[in-house]
């Protein structure tokens, strides 16, 4: 992947797992992208807010305010601006994934997840975005 | 008298004749009433003055033994489990027992004999019976969740077939599946919470291992190699504990009591769960001279002490201090095992709550240490099996103090 082609793009990660945040900015730092994160809903919401991000990148079980409440609250303040937004969940509920019908543009992912299948669905839709 | 002045209070006593009267010459009324007993209305002859007194004496025993059919099919009715009304094909409401009275908060004096659109109640039960009744001879039967008050009813509807295939009317059940639904909850979200804490680590495991392939550092892969090993070790603890929980919310665990001498069991599992964790803390043990034997399960028992000691170090400050005091009380037959931290302490609001399983502080100084949330239900479980007690005294930022209350069997109280 060309490293120099991703940097106008702003990848937001929260996850409350210190861990799988840290995997995740590494795998898109490596490939270029400009990468911000949050460790639960309501930092990833600010974070939205002063940085517009291109893609959100959220898991949904997270303290203060978890996934769903923070996805539905950045629908709020995007004013229609388009992003992707990307749900990683460990739940095989209906009730805690239908949420994501409700948002434009947004995937929900089972964990475990792999890095490099999210940097390929990442890649593909601001490939798509950008030559529209 | 004319018959139908006899007839009248007969039908008033018991108004289901109404749905089961006469058809093909025998009473479908299921009573024991002797059918001898019985006046034969049908009888031209009973109209005759001659036989007013015949038909008198008749009538009141007819009358004495509706009665006492009646009282019968009403305490069987009150003795249901289920809400149950019985319905004419005018939704007059024949029948009603006691159960249903409450869940509609309607007194059955007032509305038996009423058609339910003149009993001037709005609750979920009418409607859904008057949303069925338009179909009133088509044959329906429905069954619809709905939730009236704090109750979370099966509502069943069904109309009723007379002998002759007519429909006569509605039967409808309503069944309280309140605790079979906080049941049903609670099995959703114990399967997600443990479907949460395997996936995490699962998570973490595979991300790492992928992005190990792509990595030649050697300090890089030390780390990711140090993190995945943390995270099976983490992944481990879990399904431990799951498999002490379910064995024992089961019932499936037969505690082996033996008379134990407290203070070596104590001493033992202090140095256990101490090794367990190498901080820089001091510690503290605190024991009577002369210490009862408590009736225990070792095994079980260490657990749950190794847990309280193990959560007191993990929260606890480095040069922090954790305390285990021992005390005993022979007025009330108890043995108390203290353990004190000078940790961060637990919220007013989070402490009821720390005993429930997978429930962790939203405190980010509790987050950043592993944990799933399940030693302390397991500890008071365990507790509890003991017939014991567990109490934490708490203050966010100044420490905790857990103790376990175990009875001291009478027979060996120290002399």
């Amino acid at each position: 992947m060309a490293v120099g082609n991703n940097k106008s793009h702003k990848i937001l990660i929260v996850d409350d797992e210190p861990f799988n945040c840290r995997i995740l900015k590494l795998k898109f730092e490596n490939a270029g992208y400009n990468v911000i994160t949050g460790s639960n809903g309501e930092e990833g919401l600010s974070k939205f807010m002063v940085e517009c991000p291109d893609v959100v990148i959220s898991d949904i079980r997270m303290p203060k305010m978890n996934g769903y409440e923070m996805c539905k609250c950045i629908k709020e303040v995007s004013n229609g601006r388009p992003y992707l937004t990307i749900v990683i969940t460990s739940t095989v509920e209906k009730r805690e994934r239908s949420f994501v019908n409700d948002i434009e543009n947004a995937i929900i992912l089972e964990k475990p997840i792999s890095p490099g299948h999210m940097l390929t669905i990442v890649a593909d839709y601001l490939n798509k975005s950008t030559f529209e | 008298m004319r018959i139908t002045e006899i007839l009248k209070p007969l039908q008033e006593m018991n108004p289901l004749s109404s749905l089961f009267h006469k058809s093909n010459g025998a009473p479908n009324l299921t009573t024991e009433i002797s059918l001898k007993e019985i006046l034969d209305f049908t009888d031209k002859s009973l109209l005759e003055e001659d036989n007013l007194g015949e038909i008198i004496s008749k009538q009141k025993l007819t009358n004495k033994l509706l009665a006492y059919n009646l009282n019968k099919f009403e305490t069987v009715l009150d003795n249901l489990n289920d809400g149950l009304i019985v319905l004419d094909s005018s939704t007059r409401i024949l029948a009603i027992n006691h159960i249903m009275e409450q869940l509609l908060n309607l007194k059955r004096d007032d509305i038996k004999g009423k058609h339910i659109r003149e009993c001037n109640s709005d609750n979920k039960i009418f409607t859904f019976i008057l949303e069925n009744f338009e179909t009133i001879n088509k044959l329906v039967e429905k069954t619809e969740e709905m939730s009236v008050g704090a109750s979370n009813l099966r509502v069943s509807y069904k109309t009723l077939i007379r002998s002759d295939g007519n429909p006569c009317g509605t039967i409808l059940l309503a069944k309280d599946i309140t605790s079979h639904k906080l049941t049903e909850q609670g099995i959703v979200e114990f399967l997600s919470h443990v479907s949460h804490e395997v996936k995490t680590p699962l998570n973490t495991i595979k991300s790492y291992t992928e992005m190990l392939i792509d990595t030649n550092n050697r300090e890089t892969i030390l780390e990711f190699c140090n993190i995945v090993n943390g995270e099976v070790d983490r992944l481990a603890s879990l399904i431990n504990n799951l498999l002490q929980l379910s064995r024992i919310e089961m019932g499936s665990v037969t505690l082996s009591l033996t008379m134990t001498k407290t203070k070596e069991f104590i001493e033992n599992a202090f140095k256990i769960a101490i090794s367990q964790k190498k901080r820089d803390i001091k510690y503290e043990i605190i024991l009577p001279d002369k210490i009862s034997p408590v009736n225990i399960d070792k095994e079980f028992m260490g657990i749950a002490l190794i847990n309280l000691i193990g959560n007191a170090i993990k929260y606890t400050p480095e040069h922090g201090r954790v305390t285990l005091r021992v005390e005993e009380n022979q007025e009330e037959g108890k043995i108390i095992i203290h353990v004190i931290d000078t940790g961060i302490g637990i919220s007013e609001e989070d402490i009821p709550q720390v005993f429930e399983k997978f429930y962790r502080s939203s405190d980010e100084r509790v987050r950043d240490k592993p944990g799933h949330g399940l030693g302390l239900s397991i500890t008071k479980q365990i507790v509890d099996l003991h017939d014991g007690e567990i109490k934490v005294i708490s203050k966010k930022g100044e420490g905790s103090q857990f103790s376990i209350i175990l009875p001291i069997s009478e027979s060996y109280f120290l002399e």
